[in-house]
């Protein structure tokens, strides 16, 4: 699957799930932080959102690394890659 | 109700054959009875070390060992989710030396930090404040203490027998020990044991539960998502306040919220909202509660106080005074009820429980802004981390190194940048309260 598919991806369930977000701008270089809506219990969510739609396991450890999106999208490859 | 002097006993005191512990297993459910549970901690072998850092996690694995090892050994209670750096220092500062979990590779990775030396002979339970800094404060607590902390918020939020109690915070949080495990082990009721963090959101459609302690961020994410069960009557929050919103949200959902006042350094609860108000607090029967001419707010116990932070005389001192425990919060009392207002000290606490102890993280970030920076940490009107820079300037991306490895809420998540230097003292101490708020 290409990135850019995976991240339009992305960007569809974070609007879908976050109130909000729905007339955003989101891209690769958007802040995963409490500017954009997102505590640690809403990152939780969509992650396991994310997951879930994707059949895979991001090492918990890796969520703390995360700064923007592109971060989030870089680990979904690495893991889809393993499959 | 009755007052237990051990763990032990308060599991004697109740039917062996009701449900101890349910929990998750091959995709449904199993159980342990308070019969099983007692046998399974009699029969615990006992490790020949004496101070053991556990990985106090939702498992009943977890659970058999504290309650075995807690009162016989000094326990560490440690949480896995923690980043490495911050667990080495907790296991070097509390002088572990045997680690029980179940990740062999995170234990691998930190052995190198056990600690080889002697030991006093206490069998102490150490918790640490909830935070991230750079020196850990590891508060001395017992079982005695522990259990005095259970009979003291059940003599005032009584459970029964026939409650279930949904424990998903982390157990090495005196928040979540007593409040969430405890305080129904008690009562004899069922502890449903939380699946992790990524089962929050389904764990309560999972257990069914009739009670649960949460955060307030927690509690907002899971009423505002409508994931309650409708079987769910009664939550305790605690750890921070909860905006009104959530509060009636919660209530629309014809759930009654209890807020719980206490620190680690009082073994948990020193007042519970029983009342409509949930900010009206009654203060819980073993303790004093008195206000300081400046308004904080003190306490006394003979039961729940910490002995101390571990090896740490000098904040002990500053904290435990002519034996009474300087909390740093500020409140007021009418008509007998607690309410709290403030903070004295310069922490910063946050919605998912959790707290900042500014001084130390902000010379952490100096480290990386260089000698000459000018900055604070301030808490925005939301509740998160602004930085107030005056120099040096363009640190968006030292800013975005710096974020990585923090939680979420502890993230830097502004940047302001200020028109003149910072206000300070005279011994160059920021007057915080001269900073703009920033929204």
């Amino acid at each position: 699957m290409e990135r850019k598919e995976i991240a339009k991806q992305v960007v569809d369930l974070i609007r879908a799930n976050m109130p909000g977000f729905e007339n955003m701008e989101v891209d690769e270089n958007s802040r995963i932080n409490t500017e954009q809506g997102f505590d640690s219990m809403t990152f939780v969510y969509i992650m396991c959102k994310i997951e879930s739609m994707y059949e895979i396991s991001i090492p918990k450890r890796k969520w703390e690394k995360m700064v923007t999106l592109g971060d989030v999208l870089d680990a979904i490859e690495k893991e889809l890659a393993k499959k | 109700m009755p007052r237990f002097a051990s763990f032990q006993s308060m599991l004697e005191s109740v039917d062996p054959s009701r449900v101890c512990l349910e929990y998750a297993s091959s995709g449904g459910k199993s159980i342990l009875t308070y019969g099983q549970v007692l046998e399974q901690i009699r029969n615990y072998p006992l490790p020949s070390e004496h101070s053991v850092g556990v990985f106090a996690t939702t498992t009943p694995a977890s659970i058999v060992a504290l309650l075995a090892l807690i009162g016989k050994r000094r326990v560490v209670l440690l949480n896995p989710e923690d980043n490495e750096g911050a667990l080495a220092l907790q296991i070097a500062s509390a002088h572990v030396d045997r680690l029980l979990g179940d990740d062999d590779e995170l234990i691998a990775s930190l052995t190198p930090h056990l600690y080889h030396g002697k030991h006093d002979e206490d069998n102490d339970v150490l918790f640490f404040t909830s935070g991230t800094t750079s020196k850990a404060k590891a508060v001395q607590l017992t079982e005695s203490s522990l259990c005095s902390a259970a009979f003291n918020g059940g003599s005032l939020l009584p459970l029964s027998p026939e409650d279930s109690m949904l424990c998903c915070l982390p157990l090495s949080h005196v928040f979540g020990f007593v409040c969430s495990f405890l305080w129904p082990l008690s009562f004899g009721a069922k502890i449903c044991l939380g699946r992790g963090l990524r089962s929050i959101f389904f764990d309560f459609d999972f257990y069914r539960p009739t009670v649960a302690s949460l955060v307030p961020q927690m509690a907002g994410f899971l009423a505002a998502k409508r994931l309650f069960n409708p079987e769910l009557k009664l939550i305790l929050i605690g750890a921070g306040d909860c905006p009104d919103a959530i509060l009636s949200l919660i209530k629309s959902l014809g759930i009654r919220v209890s807020f719980g006042y206490g620190l680690t350094e009082s073994s948990s609860g020193i007042a519970l909202s029983l009342g409509d108000d949930p900010r009206a607090m009654t203060i819980c029967p073993d303790y004093e509660v008195h206000l300081a001419d400046d308004g904080e707010i003190l306490v006394k116990s003979e039961t729940t106080l910490m002995k101390g932070y571990y090896l740490d005389p000098e904040h002990t001192r500053a904290t435990l005074k002519d034996g009474y425990l300087h909390t740093g919060d500020l409140g007021k009392i009418v008509d007998g009820k607690l309410f709290i207002t403030g903070r004295k000290k310069e922490i910063l606490v946050f919605n998912d429980g959790s707290k900042l102890f500014l001084p130390e993280f902000e010379q952490e970030l100096a480290t990386r802004l260089g000698p000459e920076s000018d900055f604070a940490l301030v808490q925005r009107k939301d509740g998160t981390v602004a930085l107030y820079i005056y120099r040096p300037v363009n640190v968006e991306s030292i800013v975005d190194e710096w974020n990585k490895g923090l939680s979420l809420s502890h993230r830097v998540n502004k940047i302001v940048y200020a028109p003149s230097p910072l206000p300070r003292t005279k011994t160059n101490k920021v007057q915080r309260y001269l900073i703009p708020t920033i929204e």
